[in-house]
């Protein structure tokens, strides 16, 4: 076999950079090995029409963690933000907006009741994801076997519940495992405010408001508030390729081996043991330790092989949940789009089309049966108001999160994908007259071209439902939670692993700790 | 029958409504929120069914409540 690696990391997304950069750091030669022609997996900027570029896929910067960014110095490797501290705007197809900003809500048509009501709720389930997210820097309890370490791992989490004082506790084991209808029908009559607090324990999942798990989804979402160096909801400049690029430089800084447009055909084993990896190109790179950024399903069944695996564990990986339902849409436009009721400086927030709870379970019963919404959901963003560099003076980029596109559309997408952006298109402008008129250029990426262009099966951007079934020790599958795999050398570092997905991080840097941890051991 | 909402387990058997938070948080031993009023129906824990649990088991805690000896089983015994 030719050259000789401590690591090889299969996948360049951010979180094998973030891996790659720590181990190179920690002085071990590392090799990253990237399918596509550019770093970053799913946190790219791509131009889709000439001189039009936006984030293909993860749009919004609101979990990045705060000791990634500074332990890797990201700001000093190239990483800037466009914009900061952006407030949410629910839309209203008369013009009368909902304006949401930190713990204040205003406009509307918002009773006082609710008025009053959101600062203290939004407050109780800060403190709950607060919980959560003191998890996120650790490899997660193991349950199995409890030595005294790991008991006190337990422990403190307990300890973190109990110290939310009792009714707090109550309340979160109350909530923590139902769905965000429930929740939401509890303290508030606002449909705006329901239907916009909603959709962002949705985004991104295969959950409707009423499906259980809603309210851990939407604790997962509200840890980014409580991460994101007080910046909340941020533009990188140059769109999330630049955070991408700017790990590349660091990993490249600390010595790390970046190879582009190299996919991996498969991991090469010894009975159970890592060898190497063999390239889609036939060249063959040996090294005992082996990193996978790719999801659970494509690295254990596609790279491992299932027959090397024992048929438990392959059916475990086989069940994980990770259909995507989340679809991108792109507009190139020849303008500023003119929402009604909106000012420029509103246009550049972020904007959300959910008027009702109703609304968003309508449009998710749609894609329980194969077909696309008929009324979707979206978070738009129109990140060349506040990045200029996206788009030519003058003009400007779209991009959008929309939901509910199922992985197989029953009617077949050939025929659906038009269908579905003539239909998004269509409701773009109601709430933006005159948009139509602009577009001079489309690019809608529905789940299968996730999957076809970041290789993540199922096109789910968190390599995984997050659940209850598919979190902490359970995520990706138990035996496998704690980055370590039963494959000696194999590890994983993706989004399919704990704390999860979004641009976070964690899932690399806690890979990073267990190998360098394990190896002592060795 | 007096089910209110016509639900036959006195409450649906959710995760927000089961265990210590059955039939809600604070409440699930059986006792009031009024001293000397005690919950003993399928809307308490275990929940609900042709099952009897939610009766034996307040009865045990009323019994405990009043000093008297505890003549309520434990556990269920087949043998």
């Amino acid at each position: 076999m030719s050259s000789k690696y401590d690591v090889i990391i299969i996948g360049a997304g951010h979180n094998g950079l973030v891996c790659a950069s720590y181990l190179a750091r920690a002085g071990r030669s590392v090799l990253a090995l990237e399918a596509n022609h550019r770093v970053g997996g799913a946190a790219i900027t791509r131009e889709f029409a000439p001189g039009h570029s936006v984030s293909a896929g993860a749009h919004l910067l609101y979990m990045l963690a705060p000791a990634v960014v500074s332990e890797l110095q990201l700001d000093r490797h190239g990483m800037s933000l466009a914009a900061t501290g952006l407030g949410t705007l629910a839309l209203s197809a008369d013009g009368n907006h909902l304006s949401l900003d930190g713990n204040t809500v205003e406009g509307g048509g918002l009773s006082a009741a609710d008025r009053a009501a959101y600062p203290e709720f939004m407050d109780k389930f800060l403190r709950f994801a607060g919980v959560l997210q003191k998890t996120f820097m650790k490899r997660p309890p193991r349950l199995a076997y409890a030595g005294p370490g790991e008991l006190a791992e337990l422990a403190k989490l307990g300890l973190n519940l109990r110290l939310l004082g009792r009714d707090l506790m109550q309340e979160l084991l109350r909530t923590g495992a139902i769905n965000i209808y429930d929740v939401l029908q509890e303290t508030f009559a606002g449909d705006l405010l329901k239907g916009a607090l909603g959709l962002d324990a949705l985004l991104g999942s295969n959950l409707g408001p009423r499906s259980p798990g809603s309210v851990l989804t939407w604790l997962y979402r509200l840890t980014g508030r409580l991460q994101g160096n007080g910046n909340g909801v941020s533009l990188p400049a140059g769109g999330m390729g630049a955070v991408s690029r700017a790990l590349h430089n660091v990993a490249e800084a600390a010595g790390a081996e970046i190879r582009t447009a190299t996919p991996v055909k498969r991991i090469l084993l010894d009975r159970d043991r890592v060898t190497g990896v063999e390239t889609a190109a036939g060249e063959r790179i040996g090294s005992g330790l082996v990193v996978s950024n790719a999801d659970p399903k494509t690295t254990f069944l596609q790279l491992v092989g299932a027959r090397n695996i024992e048929t438990g564990f392959a059916r475990r990986i086989g069940n994980i949940r990770m259909q995507g339902k989340a679809a991108k849409l792109h507009l190139a436009l020849d303008g500023l789009p003119e929402f009604r009721g909106l000012t420029d400086t509103q246009t550049g927030q972020r904007l959300l089309i959910a008027p009702s709870l109703l609304h968003i379970e309508r449009a998710f019963d749609d894609s329980k049966y194969g077909r696309f919404s008929g009324r979707p959901v979206m978070e738009i963003s129109v990140p060349s108001l506040r990045d200029s560099g996206l788009a030519p003076e003058g003009k400007h980029v779209l991009s959008a999160v929309v939901q509910y596109a199922p992985f197989t559309l029953r009617s077949g997408w050939e025929t659906g994908r038009d269908a579905f952006m003539e239909l998004l298109v269509g409701q773009l402008e109601d709430y933006a007259p005159g948009i139509r008129g602009q577009i001079t250029g489309a690019e809608l990426l529905i789940p299968p071209d996730l999957e076809r262009e970041f290789n993540i099966q199922g096109g789910h951007w968190h390599h995984g439902e997050y659940s209850l079934d598919q979190f902490m020790m359970l995520r990706p599958v138990p035996g496998a939670a704690r980055y370590a795999t039963p494959v000696t050398g194999l590890y994983l570092c993706g989004a399919g692993c704990h704390p999860g997905g979004g641009v976070l991080g964690l899932p690399g840097r806690n890979a990073a700790n267990e190998i360098l941890k394990q190896e002592k051991t060795l | 029958m007096g089910l209110t909402e016509g639900n036959i387990f006195q409450g649906e058997l959710t995760m927000d409504q089961l265990l210590f938070n059955r039939p809600f948080p604070g409440y699930a031993q059986y006792r009031g929120p009024v001293k000397g009023m005690y919950m003993s129906g399928s809307g308490t824990h275990p929940g609900g069914g042709v099952m009897g649990a939610p009766g034996a088991n307040s009865a045990r805690e009323i019994l405990r409540d009043l000093n008297r000896k505890n003549i309520v089983p434990e556990a269920f015994s087949d043998e």
